[in-house]
């Protein structure tokens, strides 16, 4: 019943930050669901080993680790790459109320090409920007789901930034010359 | 023109142009950023452009996982499809609430069990037969006493009062009127 009702608590919470941690990450809806189920059949086995307290970063470093597996696995396979979104549509009602037809279109152009920027910047740029702008988390625990000093995770979220700016400048500059 | 400028600002001013744009950055940063923008429409271009795109960064709405993929995990571990949300609330409430909120939750609880466990409102007092029937005889002395006092002054007004001190005075002026009148 406990075991029960704290991994139900869990998967809560959590199922949608693991979604689209590895949505970033793999660049592929189906693959992003793999790891989202294997990161819940990880949970639930392991439900009694983690302190409550900790398994949010636990949760995530599994999620990580699991990415960075399937990537490596898709490189050797030169894989099944197709776009993430397929929910363009349900995206253009979200943004209707925006105002114009056009705005609404370069409104969501301009999220597609942040989103797509996002997915391209390399790996040790992406994870540690997705985590602390998108998800929300704190250095710290983001040192601790990467594995990586504190340091390096800051360097490595502003040169995300710095890269993003750059790709959104240029990319800017071809809309509107 | 812009080149020259972006090779005038220093990579650390840059740096905390950036943190300010995206909003990390310390109060004193912060104050000294809005302070360099406004002096410089080249700072400020920068500032802008950061937190245009940091905007559009923190607006990024989560995608939702589909319910059918925790449907499907569940089946696959053998658990029931439903999630239990009572006993995911009481798990929620139990052990994942911060600290300071569950605290103020538990004191609150226990003031109110206190309140209604041990406040009692204060009984109503019956008296004794005992003590009726003596506040009745109190009362009727007390009400003799008094009937004692008002035949005292009554008495004492048809005797002494009204014949000698009111009847006297009355007789004394209308004489007197008498005589101015009869003497007139």
């Amino acid at each position: 019943m406990l075991q029960s009702s704290k991994f139900d608590y869990l998967i809560k919470q959590h199922k949608d930050k693991i979604f689209n941690y590895a949505l970033y990450m793999l660049r592929n809806r189906m693959d992003a669901e793999d790891v989202a189920q294997e990161v819940m059949i990880r949970i639930w086995k392991n439900i009694n080993k983690f302190n409550f307290y900790a398994a949010r970063a636990w949760i995530m470093r599994t999620t990580h680790n699991l990415c960075i597996d399937n990537l490596r696995k898709k490189r050797k396979q030169f894989g099944r790459e197709v776009s993430i979104d397929d929910n363009l549509s349900e995206r253009i009602e979200d943004h209707n109320n925006e105002g114009s037809p056009e705005k609404i279109i370069t409104g969501i152009m301009l999220d597609e090409k942040i989103k797509s920027t996002i997915e391209q910047l390399s790996e040790i740029h992406k994870s540690p920007f997705v985590l602390y702008e998108i998800q929300g988390f704190k250095y710290k625990e983001i040192s601790k789901i990467l594995d990586m000093p504190l340091n390096s995770v800051k360097v490595n979220i502003l040169r995300a930034r710095k890269q993003l700016q750059k790709e959104l400048k240029f990319y800017a500059k071809e809309q509107f010359s | 023109m812009q080149k020259n400028n972006s090779v005038k600002v220093e990579e650390s001013l840059l740096n905390k142009i950036i943190s300010v744009a995206y909003g990390d950055a310390g109060l004193i940063d912060r104050i000294n950023i809005y302070r360099k923008a406004r002096k410089d429409p080249f700072i400020k271009q920068l500032l802008n452009e950061y937190k245009k795109t940091a905007a559009s960064v923190h607006s990024i709405k989560e995608t939702e996982l589909p319910a059918s993929i925790s449907s499907t995990v569940r089946e696959n571990l053998g658990k029931n499809t439903n999630t239990n949300p009572v006993g995911s609330f009481i798990y929620s409430w139990l052990f994942a609430r911060p600290i300071l909120s569950t605290g103020v939750a538990g004191i609150l609880i226990i003031a109110i069990c206190g309140i209604l466990l041990f406040h009692k409102p204060a009984p109503e007092y019956t008296y004794t037969k005992v003590e009726i029937e003596l506040a009745q005889k109190q009362l009727q002395e007390s009400i003799a006493i008094l009937n004692k006092v008002f035949r005292k002054a009554e008495t004492e007004l048809d005797t002494e009062v009204m014949p000698i001190h009111v009847g006297k005075q009355v007789n004394k002026s209308f004489n007197l009127l008498n005589d101015l009148l009869i003497g007139g």
